[in-house]
This record gives C-alpha cells, sequence and structure tokens, in this order.
C-alpha cells in the first residue's frame, strides 16, 4: 500500500478573500466552483496530484445560525491572527483502491464513508461534474469512536483526471507553476504520526518535518518552477481551541 | 442604447445550489468567482444586447456577528428561498448617470475609488470598476424599486463572460420581458420618465413592487421563463419607506 498526500483543507472566513490574498502571497492559482452540502471550495493545486482545498461553511447563513452551538470550526476561525483567520483544518492521505481505504479503516476500528447514490452528497462542479469520493476512518453516529483532532483521514478518489490537482486555474497576472510538495511542518510527533499511520517511520513515507506543537498542519512547502520554493503557513484549528472539551467529537 | 436592463438580481440563501437548479430547470448556464465584501455572486449570462442574472448570497458569515438593515434584509428574503431583490438598469455614460442622480436627489457611487473591496473581484485578479446611483446606506432595491449603473470598461462586462461548459445548455439571446411588481406610472414617477414599460421591456402585475419573473429567448429552443417571487414579497417595501 502507497500512502501518499491528496490534499489540505485550509479553512476561511472568506474563501474569495482568502484565495485572492493567497493568490497575491505565492502566485498560487486556483479553481471556483466546487461545492458539497453548504460547504464551497477553491482548489489550489500545488503539483504532483496534491492541493489545497480553501473551504468555507457558509451556505446556508440561515443554517448556520440554527446550527448547535459552540461550532469547533467557526470558533477556530474566528481567532484572528495574521491570515484574517485562516486554519488549516485538515490534511488528507490517499490510497489507490478502495480495498486499501478499507484496510485503513478497519485498523483504525472503523470503517469507510458509503458510496452515496445521492451525487448531492458528492462534491459538485459547476459545468455538471460530480467528484465521487469515500473516506476513512468513517465510525458510525453513536459508536462513541471518533477520529483524534489533528490526524490525517484518508481518502479514495475513482477519478484521478477528475481531481482538482489536474484541473485548470483562472488565468491571473504573476502565475506560477507549483511542481510539488516539499515539505510538510506538522504538529506532535514522529512517533505519533507513525503510529497513526502503521508505519516504522512517518517522514520516510511523506515529507514531514515534526514542531511537536497542536497537531495538524502548521505549514506547507511547494516547488515552483523557475522560482523559489513556497512556504504557505497557517496554524491548524487545534492551535486556536482553549478548552476541546466543550465539542462534539469529530466524524 | 439610452435607458435599459443591465442585469437583475436574484438573492439566494444558496448561490451554488440556486445556480444549479435554475441551470436543470433552463439549460443557462452560469460562472464563478466573483465577489464583493461579504458577498459572491454567480453570474447567469443572457445573451445580447449584454445582460445577466447575477445570483447573490452570503459568502462570509462571520460578517454576521455585526448586524445592519442590509443584512438582516437579505437574510429575511433569502429565509424561503430564492427572490429577485433587484432590477438593475443601464445607461451608457457618466453625464447619464449623473442625470439620473440629480433626479433621485442623491450622487453617484464612483468608479474609481481606489480601495479594492467596494468593488466586484474576479479570481482572475480583475476588479470591475461601476458606477451606480441612487448613493446611500438603504438600497431602492429594498422598495422593489431600481437602480441605474454606468460601467466605463464594457469589454469585462459580466454578461460576456464565458460559462462553465455544461451538458444541455442553451444559448439565451436576450431578455424578451421582464414581469414586475405595480404599475407603468409607479415606475414612470421613479424614473422620471414616460413610457417606462415599452422602454424597458416590463410587463406590470399590480402586485407588490420588484421582478416577478423574467422571459428569456434561447437559440433554436422555446422561451425561458425564469419565475421567481420578489423580495417585497418577503419583506415588504413599506418597511423602508420612512
Amino acid at each position: 500500500m502507497q500512502i501518499r498526500l491528496n490534499h489540505f483543507a485550509l479553512g476561511a472566513r472568506n474563501i474569495y478573500e482568502a484565495s485572492a490574498r493567497l493568490l497575491k502571497e505565492t502566485g498560487l492559482g486556483h479553481q471556483t466552483g466546487d461545492w458539497v452540502g453548504n460547504t464551497a471550495c477553491h482548489m489550489v493545486p500545488l503539483g504532483g496530484d496534491v492541493f489545497i482545498e480553501i473551504e468555507g461553511t457558509f451556505m446556508s447563513a440561515h443554517d448556520f445560525l440554527k446550527m448547535p452551538k459552540p461550532n469547533y470550526t467557526y470558533d477556530a476561525l474566528d481567532t484572528d491572527n495574521e491570515y484574517n483567520g485562516d486554519h488549516f483544518t485538515g490534511m488528507m492521505l490517499g490510497v489507490d483502491t478502495l480495498e486499501e481505504l478499507e484496510e485503513i479503516g478497519k485498523r483504525l476500528g472503523g470503517g469507510v464513508t458509503p458510496n452515496w447514490p445521492d451525487p448531492y452528497r458528492h462534491f459538485q462542479r459547476p459545468d455538471g461534474y460530480v467528484r465521487r469520493f469515500q473516506s476513512a476512518p468513517y465510525y458510525e453516529p453513536g459508536s462513541g469512536k471518533s477520529r483524534p483532532r489533528g490526524m490525517p483521514n484518508f481518502y479514495y478518489y475513482p477519478d484521478i483526471p477528475g481531481r482538482p490537482a489536474n484541473q485548470p486555474v483562472w488565468s491571473a497576472p504573476h502565475l506560477k507553476i507549483p511542481t510539488g510538495v516539499k515539505w510538510i511542518e506538522y504538529g506532535g510527533t514522529e512517533e505519533e504520526m507513525s503510529a497513526w499511520l502503521d508505519v516504522p517511520k512517518a517522514s520516510d513515507i511523506l515529507p514531514f518535518r515534526f514542531n511537536g506543537k497542536a497537531l495538524g498542519t502548521w505549514a506547507v512547502c511547494v516547488g515552483v518552477e523557475d522560482g523559489d520554493d513556497i512556504v504557505i503557513r497557517r496554524p491548524p484549528t487545534v492551535a486556536s481551541i482553549k478548552d476541546p472539551s466543550i465539542y462534539k467529537s469529530t466524524q | 442604447m439610452g435607458l435599459h436592463i443591465d442585469h437583475i438580481s436574484l438573492a439566494s440563501p444558496h448561490i451554488f445550489r440556486s445556480a444549479d437548479t435554475l441551470l436543470k430547470e433552463t439549460g443557462l448556464g452560469y460562472w464563478t468567482g466573483e465577489w464583493i465584501g461579504d458577498t459572491s455572486v454567480n453570474i447567469v449570462p443572457l445573451g445580447p444586447p449584454g445582460n445577466f442574472i447575477e445570483i447573490s448570497g452570503f459568502i462570509d458569515i462571520f460578517t454576521l456577528r455585526t448586524m445592519n438593515e442590509h443584512k438582516q434584509w437579505i437574510l429575511d428574503i433569502t429565509e424561503t428561498g430564492d427572490h429577485f431583490n433587484g432590477l438593475c438598469l443601464g445607461v451608457d455614460s457618466m453625464e447619464e448617470l449623473e442625470a439620473f442622480a440629480k433626479h433621485f436627489n442623491s450622487t453617484v457611487n464612483k468608479p474609481d475609488n481606489p480601495d479594492p473591496a467596494r468593488h466586484f473581484q474576479r479570481a482572475d485578479g480583475y476588479i470591475l470598476p461601476m458606477a451606480s446611483t441612487p448613493s446611500g446606506q438603504r438600497s431602492p432595491w429594498m422598495r422593489g424599486l431600481p437602480n441605474v449603473y454606468y460601467y466605463p470598461d464594457r469589454t469585462h462586462h459580466s454578461s460576456g463572460q464565458p460559462v462553465h461548459p455544461c451538458l444541455n445548455m442553451v444559448e439565451p439571446t436576450g431578455i424578451k420581458w421582464v414581469e414586475y411588481g405595480g404599475t407603468e406610472k409607479d415606475m414612470d414617477d421613479w424614473l422620471g420618465v414616460t413610457g417606462s414599460g415599452e422602454m424597458l421591456k416590463l410587463k406590470f402585475n399590480g402586485k407588490s413592487m420588484g421582478v416577478w419573473a423574467v422571459c428569456v429567448g434561447a437559440y433554436d429552443s422555446d422561451d425561458i421563463v425564469i419565475r421567481r417571487p420578489a423580495c417585497t414579497d418577503a419583506v415588504p417595501a413599506s418597511k423602508f419607506e420612512s
């Protein structure tokens, strides 16, 4: 089984502002129009089949106002920082087959998300494309089990060519061509991640640099053609939550 | 062209679901990525001479930490789904716009405000220069009345940008008529013109003010009628008349 990087989730108060700011900061372009449920994403290809999804759960505002509080992600993004509240909200790893995903789900005491027949349970694009995916570990509601916050989950995308990493971005001045992730600064320790991935040394299979801080992505370094490496630095949500005990567990 | 329809705003609680629904209902495609402040618009071009629907909605729920009358109005008119919330007329010169500002006893929102946050922005970095009247915090839209725009740069007009390609799309050939609330006299009085019905292809239905339906021609296809309630059906115009 080859575990590889799939994507990073970057939560933003306003995904339009955040992606425009990231474009100015780095020269990395984005796609618009991806959405699922109450979430919309702007996709930033990083090269090598990896991407950042700049995500916002703003639809609808009415649904949000009625949502039970406290809300973990909202409270993290509500924490001011020099990036207008941007926080890395997840790192998603990838495997190449459903069988591998099922094996991981089982090892972590759960299963995989169903391949929902309803297309609207999957990401939609304005051209009508439905991006099906399944992820693990999935724990049945009420099982009492949950994934530790800040630990990555795993994805299987049946359609590699349709992956956001392989779609064109909006043309813009000073765009750079990304050539792939060079390293990831991650919270916690090598031992924690190795145990979660069930490998002897996590940094041997993925370019991790562990900083011992709160779990989650702290920075992503991306190579570019004809330019210096880009470092996208944002805090992870776990770092900005003072009392995690007041929140419902993550799925 | 003189005074004409430029675009029509459709307020939505979920701009992607609304655009997807409209596409499946009519075959009209849209493009994405335009935004201003806490609002984004998915744009549905309607064909020549350059009209479009903007499906607009909040994209920043954090902005609701600080409420004001306009935000509350948007929340109220989208509580039960999509509502047409603005008819946006156009003129061809700043001089014509200034004349409307004078008629409205107001001023012009200038197109050259140096703060980019005051303009629509696109994913390719383009900042859309746009002037409008009347100015002020309380938009005439809240009373179901149109405002007037002038675009110094028509080459980047929203109606002329490519939509995301899609199955079963139709090619729009322009607005044929707009069903509007109130009477022609109401509209004539607001705009200071005579014969606004014929001038702007408006059919008046006597209901509360605002857009109730838009009929669009389509190449090699039947006319399309997009029918949604006017915003004044959700929040009466009388709330904003003081």
